[in-house]
């Protein structure tokens, strides 16, 4: 049986095993309902404020300002249809993940504006300027893109949206437990998040929520997150969560230093191979990150192909019989179509080793060579 | 009808699930078809790994394997 070599941690990493740990009790003994006024509850609701003191600590939060969700999605739409109504508008990027550019055009009556980025992907600050108005109830743009890995100028953006009194939220669903976030720094009034990025268990995640911010209950019912999010609450999850992410934290510096080498040996062998690719993305970027777009080459066949030889990446193009779909991401960051249809993202984690890296750049020069020559 | 065969043993004619994982696995705009053996020969896996991805394809309603 081939080895197996996951190099797609962007789109969901192992469970941490010290958040394993944690959790079971919460499984198996320590089951009940975290709201319920008797002794038996009593450890599961200090489990949950232990767990939100913790995540608060993580990224610089007070306590109180931590909202547990299901995850990203829910945080995005949360953050998207809970802060504006009818007439207002929201300002984005033409990069974000769906779960906001969606939210945002699923928000009734709202006007939203996507602003383009650069060809690294990152929007500057002057787009920003240039679309901001007194109109602008909500500006929306993520931290880190999970196709690309560019990272935002997130605390000049948010102060040019404070300017002009609009709320700023920024999907940090890529970024939290991979690089330092500071709220306060940031200066962001919401921040999505979402623990299977990070080690965490999924199906669980949360929207920090600056305290003042005005904002709706994401959902109705029990009096849960304060009102704001009804809903039993998944304690153990919510508990594996925030080990995931101190964990995530404490070995943070050393993982990117090490994500760093292995992206380098990485493009160095393929450089070597004399393989035609352009590496997308800017200079800030998500340690690990790497999408590689290919001359002449089709993404979803590599990844297929890759796929037989037991090494699992992602595509930023889909193919059906008649065409070839490119995300919208490598379409805004206008990447010529004959490298765009040959774009795949490698993203490495902290578990991956050179010899990963080299059997990775191996298959790739077996496969493209012959394209290449 | 066009009749395809396979760009290595020159078997033919190719069923409409080669002729889709070629395209799936060559890229759409291949030139070159094969046969299930000749194509898990090239690709290194078994006959059988190819099998399972077509049965996947199908599931995902992939146009090439309408």
């Amino acid at each position: 049986m081939k080895k197996l070599i996951y190099a797609d941690h962007a789109a969901t990493t192992r469970l941490d095993a010290d958040a394993f740990e944690a959790m079971k009790p919460f499984l198996l003994e320590e089951y009940a309902n975290a709201s319920q006024p008797y002794a038996f509850s009593r450890r599961a609701k200090d489990a949950l404020e232990e767990a939100r003191a913790a995540i608060a600590g993580c990224i610089h939060a007070q306590p109180e300002e931590i909202h547990f969700t299901s995850g990203g999605t829910e945080s995005d739409n949360w953050a998207v249809k809970g802060t504006v109504s009818p007439g207002d508008e929201i300002v984005t990027s033409q990069i974000e993940h769906h779960a906001v550019l969606r939210a945002c055009a699923a928000a009734q009556g709202v006007r939203t504006a996507c602003l383009p980025v650069t060809e690294q992907g990152e929007l500057r600050p002057a787009t920003l300027t240039g679309a901001v108005s007194e109109r602008t109830k909500l500006v929306s743009v993520m931290l880190a893109n999970n196709e690309i890995g560019a990272i935002q100028p997130i605390r000049a953006l948010a102060g040019i949206a404070h300017a002009h009194g609009a709320l700023f939220h920024t999907d940090a669903v890529q970024a939290v437990g991979h690089v330092p976030v500071d709220v306060e720094e940031l200066g962001v009034d919401l921040l999505s998040a979402s623990a299977h990025k990070f080690n965490g268990p999924k199906g669980i995640g949360f929207l920090y929520v600056r305290r003042g911010t005005p904002i709706r209950p994401c959902l109705d019912g029990g009096a849960q997150e304060s009102g704001l999010r009804a809903g039993t609450e998944n304690v153990a999850a919510i508990a594996g969560m925030a080990v995931a992410l101190r964990n995530s934290c404490d070995r943070m510096a050393e993982t990117a230093a090490r994500l760093q080498q292995l992206e380098q040996t990485l493009l160095a062998q393929l450089t070597a191979a004399r393989l035609d690719y352009r590496r997308n993305g800017a200079a800030q970027h998500i340690p690990g990150n790497i999408s590689l777009s290919f001359r002449d080459a089709d993404g979803e066949a590599l990844l297929h192909r890759l796929d037989l030889m037991g090494i699992c990446v992602s595509t930023g193009s889909a193919c059906d019989s008649v065409q070839t779909q490119i995300s919208h991401v490598l379409q805004a960051i206008r990447l010529p179509e004959a490298y765009a249809r040959g774009t795949i993202r490698i993203s490495l984690g902290y578990e991956n080793t050179r010899d990963e890296v080299l059997t990775i750049a191996g298959a790739l020069e077996k496969i493209l060579r012959p394209f290449h020559r | 009808m066009d009749i395809k065969q396979c760009a290595s043993c020159r078997v033919q004619p190719l069923t409409k699930d080669e002729i889709g994982l070629s395209r799936k696995l060559l890229g759409v705009q291949t030139p070159e078809l094969f046969c299930l053996d000749c194509m898990a020969e090239r690709m290194e896996c078994s006959v059988l790994d190819l099998v399972i991805k077509i049965e996947e394809f199908k599931r995902q309603s992939c146009a090439l394997f309408k």
